[in-house]
């Protein structure tokens, strides 16, 4: 804000006094902040949003085999799949800025917790309806079914996501709405990855360049805010409701909960949490020179940032060391004690997070999401 | 008028009248003047007036305020403090001089919401009075003799929150929360285990009770509320327990009946459960502000069809404004921002730098100044 209105005065006067051009150039050199924007759209946000495109690629071609060919190796192959598609989608869904927070799209991808069990309710509902399943039937069906949620439960279910399902009679109709989710799936890792490309939608262009007139970043500090609430909305979804409720340490429901672990049918919930921590860095670290790390060096705050570094280095030590999902561990009434190592590693990059990055970007948090009514 | 100054008007309080910031870019304004209690980015807080492009008046506060009413026939503002809720201040509505600052009762906070009566002459609040432990009262203060305090009516519940008139002006609605606080304990709920909130209705004229109508759940705490012209009330609930808990947020209330939810959404992303303003039109539609979501909703009232979302990052006042036919929301990030229903994108109105919009604004009447 200050940078962009101070060039702007600067620019105004320009056209009073044509003289003073070289103070201009002076004035209006590039600050670190449109600097530190562009670095982070370039080495986190657009490899993000590719690498969740090439995946859903991937799993609308590998529906198409194993519905032309229904077996066990294509059946596993489909499932992988879904695992690669899981782990790209763990960078977008830590970092909720941009187009990726419009239309319901989080929950178009992913329904979770589902407390009710919706998704399965849903499917197998649409399944035993009579109409054709096609991409129209599947845009009237509830959102909560056009994603890798309803996609899980198609291929890793014991019952309705196993192979046998799919040699019924009915299994047609089954691997009719895969391929139709799948292909969904593509639709909207498309249209995110364009919605950011400078040739397609340029949200780029509005994250890059806040200013007065820009409904999303009025001003620099705001574009910078949004990079720090994206890593601590990351950590806080790890800590709480990936780790917090559904393995029982949350005080107000002290009892594992092995139905809301995320993924828990696919048993995919500790590769999530590492590919999570993983995007965060990313978004962290950026590239050497102009991430976010190399920027609060620069400000001054180089212990921070080694801090912040570290954090990040042992929550990932941490889940790299479970050695089964959280599903299973919720599930054994003996826990592990590893969880609660990864538990505390999160909860300690969280603290670091919210309580210091914010004083030393110079930046607000959300007011209302803390305090509020 | 608006002059650079700053006057201190006592040692808690101090106002500042503001030249507008950018005068060319409000050659016409795209929305009525607002006014708005405020956080500002250095722990400070505000309350005032907004207008086009700047602060038509702005006065410093000691504490956090609120939500705000209008004495529209005395052209004041009525600004509540909130947690803890000691004072209301009642200012000028055109030049933000200050005309008084009530304490509360002995025992007593503001929950930070009042209305003023129809005819002008009596302020209602909601107050918990923590002198018998936590009961919730509603407090009546007489505005034609400098707000003096008359007397405390019984709430109906627990944790009296938001009210508003119904048509006609002689009954209030009352949204109860149901959780008994007290300003020793901090932000402790004390009776987890019996919740009871609910709407309560009282008759003006007896000062009694005439209805009650309880949540759908006990955990389902009723915090905000609006009527619309029709007198439908619509409220807006705070879940109490692990969320999501996948409980409809906003309810229906017409008298005699149980609430009603307006359509249950599954395909908003609700993670939260959190309402924080609710707003209805003239035109029977409603807005609500779920900030921990970071959404706005707008609901047709008569048939509880969701109608669309919005995607406002910390989203947190709304309000309808019937010169614009539109609907003005803030947020935690300095942003004013208009929501036209049927217009897929929000319309940036006003943007103030470093100021934290709190939860509840107001829109200035036509020909208030």
């Amino acid at each position: 804000m200050l940078y962009l209105s101070s060039c702007r005065a600067v620019l105004a006067r320009l056209l009073v006094l044509p003289f003073s051009a070289l103070t201009v150039l002076s004035a209006c050199s590039p600050s670190p902040e449109p600097r530190l924007l562009a670095s982070v759209v370039e080495s986190s946000v657009l490899p993000a949003y590719f690498t969740y495109k090439q995946a859903s690629e991937n799993l609308v071609v590998a529906s198409r085999a194993f519905c032309q060919a229904v077996d066990e190796e294509h059946m596993e192959s489909v499932r992988q799949s879904w695992r690669d598609s899981a782990s790209a989608w763990a960078g977008p869904q830590v970092m909720p800025f941009g187009p990726v927070t419009e239309d319901n799209i989080s929950w178009q991808v992913q329904f979770w917790p589902d407390r009710k069990n919706l998704v399965a309710r849903k499917v197998e509902a649409l399944l035993r309806g009579g109409d054709e399943i096609n991409d129209v039937s599947l845009a009237q069906a509830s959102v909560i079914i056009r994603g890798l949620s309803a996609a899980e439960y198609l291929l890793f279910d014991v019952k309705g996501g196993q192979l046998a399902a799919y040699q019924r009679d009915s299994g047609a109709k089954r691997c009719a709405l895969l391929q139709t989710i799948a292909d969904y799936q593509q639709n909207i890792a498309t249209r995110l990855y364009h919605s950011w490309d400078a040739d397609g939608g340029n949200y780029t262009a509005t994250f890059t360049r806040p200013g007065p007139d820009n409904p999303d970043y009025p001003d620099l500090n705001l574009a910078v805010a949004a990079i720090a609430e994206s890593l601590i909305f990351g950590a806080e979804l790890i800590k709480r409701d990936k780790i917090e409720r559904p393995m029982g340490l949350d005080r107000e429901s002290p009892l594992p909960q092995p139905y809301l672990v995320e993924w828990w049918r696919s048993r995919y919930s500790r590769e999530m949490i590492l590919a999570n921590l993983t995007a965060m860095h990313r978004l962290y670290s950026g590239d050497a020179q102009e991430g976010l790390a190399a920027y609060l060096a620069a400000k001054g705050h180089a212990k921070l940032s080694q801090e912040v570094d570290e954090a990040f280095q042992r929550a990932l030590v941490a889940v790299n060391a479970l050695d089964s999902s959280l599903f299973e561990v919720a599930s054994d009434p003996r826990g592990d004690p590893r969880v609660t190592r990864l538990y505390v590693t999160v909860s300690e990059l969280l603290t670091l997070l919210k309580r210091d990055l914010p004083k030393a970007l110079n930046i607000t948090l959300s007011f209302n999401s803390k305090d509020g009514d | 008028m608006r002059r650079r100054e700053l006057v201190k008007l006592s040692t808690q309080l101090s106002l500042a009248l503001a030249i507008p910031t950018a005068p060319a870019l409000c050659a016409s304004p795209r929305f009525s003047p607002v006014c708005s209690a405020a956080n500002s980015r250095a722990g400070g807080h505000q309350l005032g007036v907004w207008q086009d492009n700047g602060w038509e008046f702005r006065l410093d506060a000691p504490l956090r305020g609120h939500d705000v009413c209008l004495h529209l026939q005395q052209r004041e503002v009525v600004f509540f403090e909130r947690r803890p809720g000691r004072y209301f201040y009642v200012v000028d509505g055109r030049s933000g001089r200050l005309h008084h600052r009530i304490a509360a009762q002995a025992g007593h906070h503001f929950y930070g919401h009042g209305i003023i009566s129809a005819d002008g002459r009596y302020l209602y609040t909601t107050e918990n009075n923590a002198g018998t432990g936590g009961e919730g009262v509603i407090g009546v203060y007489d505005c034609q003799q400098d707000y003096r305090w008359l007397k405390h009516l019984d709430s109906g519940g627990i944790g009296p929150h938001e009210l508003a008139l119904m048509p006609g002006g002689e009954e209030l609605v009352v949204a109860i929360g149901g959780l008994k606080t007290l300003p020793s304990h901090g932000r402790k709920t004390l009776n987890p285990d019996h919740l009871r909130p609910g709407l309560a209705y009282i008759n003006l004229g007896t000062a009694q009770v005439s209805e009650f109508v309880d949540a759908p759940h006990p955990q389902l705490s009723l915090r905000h509320l609006d009527v619309s012209v029709d007198g439908d009330v619509i409220v807006g609930a705070q879940y109490q327990g692990p969320v999501p808990s996948g409980r409809a947020l906003v309810y229906r209330h017409r008298r005699g009946g149980l609430l009603e939810a307006l359509q249950a959404n599954n395909s908003l992303p609700l993670l939260r459960d959190y309402v924080a303003s609710v707003a209805c039109d003239d035109k029977g539609k409603v807005l609500c502000s779920m900030p921990r979501d970071n959404l706005l909703t707008l609901w047709s009232i008569n048939d509880g069809r969701f109608l669309q979302s919005w995607h406002l990052r910390d989203s947190a006042g709304a309000c309808y404004d019937p010169r614009y036919e539109q609907f003005v929301v803030s947020n935690g990030r300095g942003q004013l921002m208009a929501a036209k229903p049927g217009h897929r994108d929000l319309l940036p109105l006003a943007y103030a730098p470093g100021v934290q919009w709190d939860n509840h604004l107001v829109i200035l009447p036509e020909g208030w100044s």
